[in-house]
């Protein structure tokens, strides 16, 4: 994602390399598509649970106008911290800058809030407190009697 | 080459990853209270519920006629369609999750797709074990009729997954992390 973008802007910004038709075309399906995600982040679909990872995202649009074209560019920053069990908090700011577009609009690349290391983490403690209802439930009346400890089934021979 | 998860089953045969729909366990109350004695006088209410369950027990130990456990060990399992909307395992990323092994408490089965047997997505609940007579399971799995049966290398795959679980080790203090 951050070499396309990177490419896009490079291109742009350079006014005798101008993209082609299908460049820009394929520029514009990209930023759609990072639109989409965008969305997606704000609804908060990327919610997690019992989770010691926090994330704090800005997702912002920026609308950017050229004699040819008008496309809406993403600004993402996204801040992910780790709580660990000793109170310390372990912060990564992954937030890149690439190039300055027309040198009035700041970008940023976009940074999904999952990254490899976060997929590794197990949670351990991630249980269903409330389990679906049973098929059929009810009560069965029992008197308990005592008939003395169990023993282990006896094998003849284990070696046989 | 055959990868199907599945088979159809029927019979009193119990192999490690059968799975026996709505059987019943028994859910002991907190309050109940044997004595030294172990013997009640009087006859008590016991909850029961019918869940569905699969085999843990390994299949040699449960070979007929040179049965080596008298009790089964069993786990409750739930499909995708039990959860409702707005609980936790109603929502795909924690299904995502639990395919990706990050939820160690859980193992995932894919749906089934065989004739009389179509089931949804299933999940296996290693925090919701029982322990169940063999003979008592081998009618139960009669009665059923077909039933199914999760095959190789699928039922080794959630055994051990299972194993991992259990043999989990909490440590008291842990080596702090290293930082970049």
């Amino acid at each position: 994602m951050t070499y396309a973008l990177t490419q896009t802007r490079l291109g742009e910004t350079n006014s005798i390399e101008r993209p082609s038709r299908l460049q820009e075309w394929n520029n514009r399906e990209f930023l759609t598509m990072l639109n989409r995600r965008c969305q997606s982040l704000r609804e908060g679909r990327f919610e997690s649970f019992q989770s010691d990872l926090a994330t704090s995202t800005d997702v912002g649009v920026i609308i950017v106008e050229d004699s040819f074209w008008k496309t809406p560019f993403v600004y993402i920053e996204t801040m992910i911290k780790l709580f660990t069990d000793n109170d310390t908090c372990i912060a990564e700011e992954p937030e890149q800058e690439i190039s300055r577009f027309r040198e009035k609009v700041s970008c940023s690349s976009t940074v999904l809030p999952i990254s490899v290391e976060d997929q590794d983490l197990l949670e351990w403690d991630v249980h269903i407190e409330t389990p679906p209802p049973p098929h059929r439930s009810g009560t069965i009346k029992v008197r308990f009697k005592y008939i003395g400890r169990s023993k282990p089934i006896p094998i003849d021979d284990p070696w046989a | 080459m055959d990868y199907r998860w599945y088979d159809k089953v029927s019979g009193d045969d119990i192999q490690q990853g059968d799975i026996i729909e709505s059987c019943p366990v028994l859910i002991l109350p907190s309050e109940l209270s044997l004595g030294p004695s172990g013997t009640t006088t009087d006859s008590q209410d016991i909850p029961f519920e019918c869940r569905d369950v699969i085999v843990m027990s390994q299949t040699c130990d449960m070979v007929k006629g040179k049965e080596k456990i008298p009790e089964v060990l069993l786990c409750s399992v739930w499909q995708k369609s039990d959860f409702k909307p707005g609980e936790r395992m109603a929502r795909n990323e924690n299904w995502e999750k639990a395919r990706k092994g990050q939820l160690p408490g859980f193992h995932v089965l894919d749906k089934c797709d065989l004739e009389e047997l179509k089931r949804d997505f299933r999940i296996v609940d290693f925090r919701r074990v029982h322990s169940l007579p063999l003979d008592f399971i081998r009618k139960i799995a009669n009665e059923l009729g077909k039933r199914t049966r999760l095959l190789p290398p699928y039922r080794e795959h959630l055994s051990q997954a299972f194993a991992r679980f259990f043999m989990r080790v909490g440590l008291p203090a842990d080596i702090p992390e290293f930082r970049r």
